[in-house]
């Protein structure tokens, strides 16, 4: 149970475990990392522990800067903790709670971290995490980056590339496969092949001008962490490569039927096609006259070397 | 025949927070610590290389091994090895499936039970023995793909020569620094369960993966011409096989002794398909063979 605690304390879950003098929370929960920061007057804390059940998960030590965390509590240390998740797990009871405990060296002291600012829903999110398949996924999102979008996801000792997805508020999101390369990531335990990288004007229309961010999941619950805002640049986007048909789905335009791309087009694009479909549909009408016309015309004598109806229209009868 | 009792192993707690010691990007940091003791020179040969001789000290050690080629002889047939009639033969956990409980006695010996506690930071138990009379020529690979577990690397391979290999045999052969490759299993390479089981031989399937390392990264194939009583430790994932047997006439007594270590979960990684079941047959509860 946490003491409340206002203002930035609030912010940064400055509650205190009742009785064992920690305090510290849960700030970021990604499908390979969990970070945050915990400590405890008058004890040193030495390390973070998953748990479920009786089964250790992961563990990491209570051990990077924190100068925000220590300026607000008037403490000294490194509060900090990044603890890496497996990237696989075996069958487990899902009934057994799932804690992440941080403690002292001797394990006299522990206390329970919570998610900061969602304490009820930490046991919950936390076990949909680890049954989910993005489970040990890492990644960033660098931004736009001389034009271009860029970052990079995977997952440790995985040959595969892994598929993350651009997300903007109300469309539907465009997949990302990270597959490109970028140097240096054997070093994290990575493979070099996980950089994406997206030209703006790749995107459909209704992408131009808009906030976008990446996600590790489909439905856009599990961000990838990024530094600032990433805007869209308006008028940068053409709609000249494919269009999601559903999430988890994607067709490109020049596949499925002319009702299914307009179906799933952005509003814009659909404007601009309906407009055009207009303008198709007059010219049809148009030819099915001069076709009328011409039938007549042929009962009185032949017409050889017979033009279309674009050829007509542009004089060449 | 006196009835074998088979223990399989269950954790009541997982530990899936550590690496092996020989597998810590710090390693030889621990090994300049004095952490490995006495096996600082082996911890880091694993370490670096992916295999490593184990001197054993006991000095009942050479009777045990005429012993369990002694209890074994009589189950080959001795006339068609020495023709070089004999096939590659090989006896599965013989200590279950034939009685012979020096074979369970050599893969328990305490001497490589605790070389490999202090080697991994775990209590290391024996699951399956393989003994040869001649040569395998098996095509190298990984027995990562056979039994692997979470976390990685918690497994390793001993073989025990129990007569001096001659060249050749077929001996042993494997590449140092390829225990270093990714760990594969089946999902890895985009195979399903159907694709698995069509095959006689599975393994074939990773094969080609393994020949490809071999051609970008250059390892080289050692030989382990062994003396009998030599002990080789050798990596969970490095490559190795059979040379060629050159002569068929000669055999090349052998145990290989695979180990799990404690508070593990067991996988077998070519049953970890696309397809898989979550819980499925990919999970293994391996024998052990220190509890009887």
């Amino acid at each position: 149970m946490a003491i409340k605690s206002g203002g930035l304390g609030g912010i940064l879950g400055m509650g205190r475990k009742r009785g064992s003098g920690i305090q510290g929370g849960i700030e970021h929960l990604l499908p390979g990392r969990i970070t945050g920061w915990a400590m405890a007057k008058g004890s040193e804390l030495q390390e973070v522990r998953l748990l479920v059940g009786s089964h250790l998960i992961a563990r990491a030590e209570i051990n990077q800067p924190r100068p925000d965390v220590c300026d607000q509590l008037g403490m000294q240390g490194q509060p900090g903790f990044s603890l890496t998740l497996p990237t696989e797990l075996p069958p487990l009871d899902w009934n057994q709670p799932v804690r992440l405990l941080a403690l002292t060296a001797d394990a006299t002291n522990q206390a329970e971290l919570q998610l900061i600012g969602q304490k009820k829903q930490t046991a919950d999110r936390l076990r949909a995490l680890f049954q989910s398949e993005q489970l040990g996924l890492e990644g960033h999102f660098d931004g736009l980056q001389q034009g271009v979008l860029q970052g990079w996801a995977a997952r440790r000792g995985q040959r595969q590339p892994a598929q993350i997805w651009l997300q903007a508020e109300g469309l539907p999101p465009q997949p990302l496969p990270c597959d490109q390369w970028r140097g240096g990531m054997e070093a994290l335990g990575l493979s070099n092949q996980c950089g994406f990288r997206l030209n703006p004007g790749q995107l459909p229309g209704g992408w131009s001008g808009r906030r976008v961010w990446c996600s590790f999941d489909p439905g856009g619950q599990l961000r990838l962490p990024q530094v600032e805002e990433v805007l869209v640049p308006a008028g940068s986007s053409v709609g000249q490569l494919t269009v999601p048909a559903a999430i988890g789905e994607v067709m490109p335009l020049k596949l499925g039927s002319y009702q299914e791309q307009f179906d799933f087009a952005p509003e814009d694009l659909r404007e601009h096609w309906q407009a055009l479909e207009q303008f198709r549909l007059f010219l049809d009408g148009f030819e099915e006259e001069i076709n009328s016309f011409e039938r007549l015309s042929l009962s009185k004598e032949a017409s050889p070397g017979r033009l279309g109806w674009l050829g007509r229209l542009l004089g060449r009868c | 025949m006196v009835p074998v009792k088979a223990h399989r192993v269950t954790p009541a707690a997982l530990d899936l927070a550590s690496r092996p010691l020989i597998d810590q990007p710090d390693c030889e940091g621990l090994v300049a610590a004095g952490a490995f003791g006495s096996f600082s020179s082996l911890a880091l040969q694993l370490h670096l290389q992916g295999y490593g001789l184990l001197q054993i000290d006991d000095p009942l050690w050479l009777p045990l091994l005429g012993d369990v080629r002694a209890q074994l002889e009589p189950l080959v047939d001795l006339q068609a090895l020495a023709s070089g009639e004999l096939g590659p033969q090989r006896f599965q956990d013989a200590w279950r499936h034939h009685g012979l409980a020096c074979v369970r006695e050599l893969a328990c010996h305490p001497e490589i039970l605790s070389a490999l506690h202090v080697l991994y930071g775990r209590q290391a138990f024996p699951f399956q023995t393989l003994n040869f009379p001649n040569g395998t020529a098996q095509h190298f690979h990984s027995d990562a793909i056979h039994f692997h577990s979470l976390p990685h690397g918690f497994m390793c391979g001993i073989w025990v020569a129990l007569e001096d290999i001659a060249a050749e045999a077929g001996p042993l052969v494997y590449y140092p620094g390829s225990h270093r490759e990714p760990y594969l299993r089946a999902r890895d390479l985009g195979l399903s369960q159907a694709q698995v089981l069509a095959e006689a031989h599975p393994q074939g399937l990773f094969e080609p993966v393994w020949r490809d390392a071999l051609r970008e990264k250059g390892y080289r194939q050692e030989q382990f011409l062994a003396r009998q009583g030599d002990l080789l430790i050798w990596h969970a994932n490095l490559l190795h096989g059979g040379a060629p047997v050159k002569n068929k006439a000669l055999s090349r007594w052998s145990q290989v002794t695979h180990y799990y270590f404690r508070s593990c979960a067991y996988t077998t990684p070519l049953l970890d398909t696309v397809d898989a079941d979550p819980q499925g047959r990919q999970w293994r509860q391996p024998l052990d063979l220190t509890q009887r």
